[in-house]
């Protein structure tokens, strides 16, 4: 049960609650005991590392297999894969790209955690505020930030100004509306009471605020995280500005798709890498949290 | 009372504003290049997209999300509703979700683009791609996550198996199968316009990505507000959609929570 809290807190804010069941082995239901079963069943139930291998070898099975049926030099095998995965790993291009993706990923995003959330919460603090933004920041959210792509190009070039910018827009978002949800939800008794306590402001905002923001924000950092992502590689794809969307662009112009997979696959390592970071994040500013306790009181 | 009317005065004011004072700045001199007048966008927009262009434009970057999201949509909570319902092969099957779940969809566009080539075809797939696993994987938590003493109970009365699907086990997935099929909805949005970007002879991605050569900025930013305008109205048709599925949700919910 341990992600359960989670459900409350995204649920409520209306943003993605995916969730993910990998610590919650056979999906909550109760296995039943295996007594009767044989040496290799026993050993398969024991073992995740069996059954995780035997998952990656059925995988590249089954990619094999595509590839012979779709027979397309757009899609290449598993041993041209292989082949090339050494190819582009040991030269430095590979690497140079790596990081620049990751550096316009990672200024963008905390630029826009350095706005957004103080943004955020002063609008879920500040009724005035809160209703003067409201129409404003549904209607800019809900436009998709890729398409601003054309125009600043012609600004900044493909440059990593243009990727870092674009990050900091689509970042900003989830994380000011992630922050004014957390400021909003903070609990109407313990607000009360530290009132009647007269708590002063600071205080205010380090004991009951901040805890209380700290787990809206985090979600709202996975969610930044992810979409960050996206937009950096989506606008090296569409500009041609350095970074391994880029050269996914090139392997597939140039005839070399198994290059061009390997980027691929790097972009999509990337975005697994990052979500189970942040998502661990998460877990830990929810684990104290209020609605963690009292979810299982109700 | 007072302050609730004044507080959606302000709420509707701010935006109205906002508008209104870049209208008044293009008049003045305040316009650069890039940012050109509000009139002069809108008289273009008006060319455009009020009819002109709709039939050329619109609709098939319109087609292109509409019948790749269905497709995910069914394919999504069909394959979802059913793995939840198998907690070995849900189990085993899962890091290889989640590999695909947090892959970056967008990267897969060039590889979709010379794998089919450009085509309707290609548009469909690589939105239903993208949109696919929010939903498959919210619907599979969705289904495994349902309360077990409700899922026992329904089971010892015996309830027929389709009952049980159609009348426990998705109306108590459904707002989470709902949050899943509403960030697949955004995805749509960016992966379309990502692949006219790229590559395409039709479609507002490409009118934009047109104007952009052509330095014709006044053009670009009619394009950039009226994908901003549908996805503004998509997510609101959503909410009205959402609303209404889960309708029943809602009250049971304020009920909990006194």
């Amino acid at each position: 049960m341990d992600d359960r809290p989670e459900t409350r807190a995204a649920s409520a804010l209306t943003v993605d609650p995916v969730r993910n069941n990998v610590a919650e082995p056979s999906g909550g239901g109760n296995a039943p005991a295996v007594a009767g079963g044989s040496a290799g069943w026993r050993l398969w139930e024991a073992s995740r590392a069996t059954r995780r291998g035997t998952l990656l070898l059925a995988s590249l099975l089954a990619w094999q297999a595509a590839a012979a049926t779709i027979d397309n030099a757009a899609f290449p095998t598993v041993p041209q894969f292989a082949a090339a995965v050494g190819d582009v790993v040991s030269a430095p291009v590979y690497w140079v790209s790596l990081g620049q993706t990751l550096v316009a990923w990672a200024i963008g995003l905390c630029a826009a955690a350095l706005v957004g959330v103080p943004t955020g919460l002063l609008i879920g603090l500040n009724t005035v505020v809160d209703h003067a933004t409201r129409v404003t920041v549904a209607a800019l959210q809900a436009i998709p930030s890729i398409v601003l792509v054309p125009l600043l190009v012609l600004i900044y070039g493909t440059t990593m100004e243009m990727k870092v910018i674009l990050v900091f827009i689509a970042a900003f978002w989830p994380l000011l509306m992630q922050a004014s949800y957390g400021a909003r939800e903070v609990d109407h008794v313990a607000k009360e009471t530290a009132r009647s306590y007269r708590f002063s402001r600071v205080d205010l905002a380090r004991y009951l605020y901040l805890p209380s923001a700290s787990a809206f924000v985090a979600t709202g950092l996975r969610i930044a995280a992810t979409i960050a992502l996206l937009v950096t590689i989506g606008a090296e794809i569409v500009t041609s500005a350095p970074g391994i969307g880029l050269q996914i662009q090139l392997g597939e112009s140039n005839g070399q798709p198994a290059r061009a997979f390997v980027y691929f696959v790097t972009a999509s390592l990337l975005g697994l890498l990052i979500a189970t970071v942040f998502r661990r994040i998460e877990r830990l500013a929810l684990f104290w949290h209020p609605a963690h306790r009292t979810r299982q009181g109700r | 009372m007072m302050r609730g009317i004044s507080l959606h005065a302000l709420e509707v004011s701010v935006p109205v504003g906002l508008v209104a004072l870049w209208w008044y700045l293009g008049d003045t001199a305040l316009t650069s290049f890039y940012f050109p007048a509000l009139r002069d966008i809108w008289a273009t927009f008006r060319a455009t997209w009020l009819f002109a262009r709709v039939g050329s434009d619109v609709v098939p970057t319109m087609t292109g999300i509409v019948l790749g999201y269905a497709t995910s949509v069914v394919l999504g909570v069909t394959l979802g509703v059913t793995l939840g319902g198998f907690p070995r092969v849900n189990e085993f099957i899962s890091p290889l979700l989640e590999f695909f779940r947090a892959l970056p969809a967008i990267a897969a566009v060039p590889i979709f683009i010379v794998l089919i080539g450009v085509s309707l075809k290609m548009e469909v797939a690589v939105v239903t791609f993208a949109a696919l696993w929010p939903i498959l994987l919210n619907a599979r938590d969705a289904v495994a996550g349902v309360d077990p003493v409700v899922r026992d109970t329904s089971r010892s009365y015996r309830i027929r198996p389709v009952d049980r699907l159609l009348r426990v086990t998705l109306p108590s997935a459904s707002p989470q199968i709902v949050a899943g099929m509403r960030v697949a909805l955004t995805q749509s949005i960016v992966i379309i316009i990502v692949s006219e970007l790229i590559v395409s002879a039709r479609g507002i991605g490409h009118y934009i990505q047109t104007a952009q050569w052509d330095f014709d900025i006044t053009a670009m930013w009619s394009g950039l507000i009226l994908i901003g305008l549908i996805g503004f109205a998509l997510s609101k048709l959503f909410q009205a959609f959402e609303y209404k599925v889960l309708t029943w949700h809602r009250g049971l919910h304020g009920k909990a929570q006194r």
